[in-house]
């Protein structure tokens, strides 16, 4: 866009970005002229702008205007009515505001454009996250439309200290990326090292926000989410309070944050909306169910394998009579039974609707039942894996961690026995423990320091005793009690 | 790529595994040839079926040699880490039980909670066939330690018990009118020999007397 000139003549310009613009039809120039001689040229995208805006706010105006000739300042600032309009020397802004949906007005005798906001695309309403639900609470989920969502956050923190610094990521795209914080609150350093990697991205386009998480984010190998993702703005707004920098990707609805927490994993919405008493029961029976989901097909396995002599006699009877005929070892056997899982799984999710949650049903039970009945396997692993299956889906953001460890765990236990499943659990954990996001070690709070770390780490503190109203990340700022 | 080489090469050896023969009682009696060991073998060959014994015996001149023989009896692994009782007839226990148990003991599969009882009047072997039920007489041995009706003395304990001073009580067992294990009474040893029983009879005279 660089060699892109515009003059002061009004016809050349609209040859020029007639000639920029070559081929694509949603590509409208207008021409508006008031009878004292007033003549502009008003460029649009057909499908990405309000046309009742520009026909009262742009074309109107121009048209009834008592001037005969006007620079682009005295249009923008008496002619134009519209609340957001400005002179836009900077040819490569105008362009990125006009591919944005806005409305470019040029006129006769003046080079620069007036670029016009007139948005007005089509896009669906804030409603639930499918994948965040809650049984009580907000009910509002971020769009794919960038300026709403950011609307949605700050309508929930009426907090001068609120920002919203744009960054544009993408070279082909040139898309909108919004770094938010709350000044004073959020680190500096934490904003400046997130600015710092976004706009060191060298990508061509940004289509989504996990294009750019993939990127950014520590540990890039890692299983274990070392970025936060949420489509809900009251959890990016509670991370804000708690220090955390999010990061608004324009056309999608999932909003990053950081740094983040192994303890995140755990939390869930409703534990804020509902008692104390009841949200620490879940969350405690959600880590319970991520260990249980990773380790219990790599126990069995290891006792059956290795340690007979801990199992009680007569469920060592019921095993080994479902393992008798089977083909398969019992390492293999649940090995393989786990991929099924997974296959069953992955076309559930892939499959539309209630076809989907059929498909699901009769692929588990159908196909479980008739492998046992076959004697492709054995009972006990099939319950084996299914509970792992079931135990898994309590902690959605660790679903990647369950995968592979699931499998590297049982590999180890297969192997190594319960030795092997302890040498596996501890390279986890001591990887964990070295593992860090955005500089703040991962595991922080899980080991208690202060007790005022602990409010919101293994479990909720009622909402009476939480001293500091949940700012984990910079203990030394000054906090107002809740009370 | 290097990482995924350690995972799969794990899975690939953990495939052999054979399927097990637990055993849930043993009888050890005198023959011609020396000892004679009995294994009540649990066989289930469905999960629908319930758990029934099965009977294997071997002759040998020790322990170590019985109880290789009895592997070598059947295709899958003969487990021991589930046998609940020893049984042993007079004749092998008025020999010298010491080295039975320090090979119990020694032996990484037999639990040191293994129950050890001789056995009054009958052959061990009977005895052991004598219920159809898989733990039947563990379940025996169990409940009447728990009621003081015999001593409490797992094979850890004698064995103890043995090195210390050579004297030490186990629990007797005979069979009933109807063919079926019964507590008889303690069986003392002394010099790690049988030496006596005492059913209670002792004291204040016979009791059809």
């Amino acid at each position: 866009m660089d060699d892109i000139t515009f003059t002061t003549d009004l016809d050349a310009n609209v040859r020029v970005m007639q000639d920029i613009f070559r081929g694509d039809n949603t590509f409208v120039t207008r021409y508006a002229e008031s009878p004292k001689g007033l003549r502009c040229a008003v460029f649009f995208f057909d499908g990405m702008v309000n046309g009742i805006a520009i026909n009262q706010s742009v074309i109107r105006p121009i048209v009834c205007s008592d001037l005969c000739r006007s620079d682009a300042d005295v249009l923008a600032q008496t002619v134009l009515q519209v609340n957001d309009s400005r002179v836009e020397p900077d040819i490569n802004k105008m362009f990125a505001s006009f591919l944005y949906g806005d409305t470019v007005v040029f006129t006769e005798g003046d080079a620069r454009p007036v670029v016009v906001n007139t948005k007005g695309f089509a896009m669906r309403s804030s409603s639930e996250p499918e994948n965040e639900r809650v049984l009580s609470g907000p009910r509002e989920g971020f769009t794919e439309c960038f300026m709403p969502n950011l609307a949605l956050i700050r309508r929930r923190m009426n907090d001068k200290r609120l920002k919203f610094t744009f960054l544009r990521v993408g070279k082909r795209t040139n898309t909108v990326v919004c770094l938010c914080y709350l000044a004073g609150v959020c680190e500096g350093s934490l904003v400046s090292r997130l600015r710092r990697r976004l706009e060191a991205l060298e990508i061509d386009s940004v289509l989504d926000s996990n294009y750019i998480y993939e990127r950014i984010r520590d540990h890039r190998y890692s299983v274990f989410p070392t970025m936060g993702t949420t489509e809900r703005p009251d959890v990016v707004a509670s991370r804000l309070l708690e220090g955390r920098c999010a990061i608004v990707v324009d056309g999608s609805p999932v909003v990053l944050t950081a740094p983040f927490l192994m303890q995140e994993c755990f939390q869930s919405n409703d534990d804020y909306y509902v008692n104390f008493l009841q949200a620490n029961l879940s969350r405690v029976l959600r880590l319970a169910g991520f260990v249980f989901t990773i380790t219990f097909p790599a126990v069995y396995i290891a006792l059956l394998m290795y340690h007979r002599e801990l199992l009680p006699a007569r469920l060592l009877f019921a095993i080994s009579a479902a393992q008798r005929g089977v083909p398969l070892p019992a390492g293999w056997e649940t090995f393989l039974f786990l991929l099924v899982l997974e296959a069953l799984k992955e076309a559930g999710a892939r499959t539309p609707g209630a076809m989907g949650q059929t498909m699901s049903i009769v692929g588990g039970l159908v196909l479980g039942q008739a492998a046992v009945s076959a004697r492709f396997a054995a009972a006990p692993t099939v319950i084996v894996v299914a509970i792992a299956g079931v135990t898994g889906l309590m902690v959605p953001k660790l679903q990647t961690a369950t995968l592979w460890l699931r499998f590297f765990l049982l590999a180890m236990g297969a192997a190594f026995g319960l030795y092997g499943v302890g040498l596996g659990s501890g390279l986890v954990l001591a990887r964990l423990c070295h593992m860090r996001s955005c500089t703040v070690p991962y595991l922080l709070n899980l080991v208690p320091r202060v007790a005022a770390e602990q409010e919101d780490a293994w479990l909720r503190a009622p909402w009476f005793f939480m001293r500091y109203n949940r700012f984990p990340l910079k203990r030394h700022d000054k906090r107002e009690d809740v009370r | 790529m290097k990482k995924l080489i350690f995972p799969t090469l794990l899975l690939l050896l953990c495939g052999c595994t054979r399927e097990v023969s637990p055993v849930s009682a043993m009888a050890l009696d005198k023959d011609d040839t020396g000892c004679r060991l009995t294994a009540e073998v649990v066989r289930q060959d469905t999960p629908e079926d319930s758990a029934s014994p099965a009977y294997l015996s071997v002759s040998g001149e020790d322990m170590p040699g019985l109880v290789e023989a009895l592997g070598n009896l059947l295709p899958d692994e003969l487990y021991l880490s589930h046998a609940q009782v020893l049984l042993i007839s007079e004749e092998v226990a008025q020999a010298t039980i010491l080295p039975l148990a320090d090979y119990l003991c020694q032996n990484q599969d037999v639990r040191l909670s293994l129950r050890v009882a001789v056995v009054r009047g009958d052959s061990a072997d009977e005895m052991l066939k004598s219920d159809e039920e898989v733990f039947a007489l563990g379940e025996l041995l169990d409940h009447a330690a728990d009621t003081g009706t015999l001593p409490d003395m797992p094979l850890y304990r004698a064995a103890e018990a043995l090195h210390a001073d050579g004297t030490a009580i186990l629990p007797a067992l005979s069979m009933d009118e109807f063919g079926q294990a019964t507590p008889a009474g303690t069986a003392v040893f002394a010099n790690e020999r049988l030496s006596c029983f005492l059913d209670g009879s002792e004291i204040g005279g016979k009791k059809d007397a």
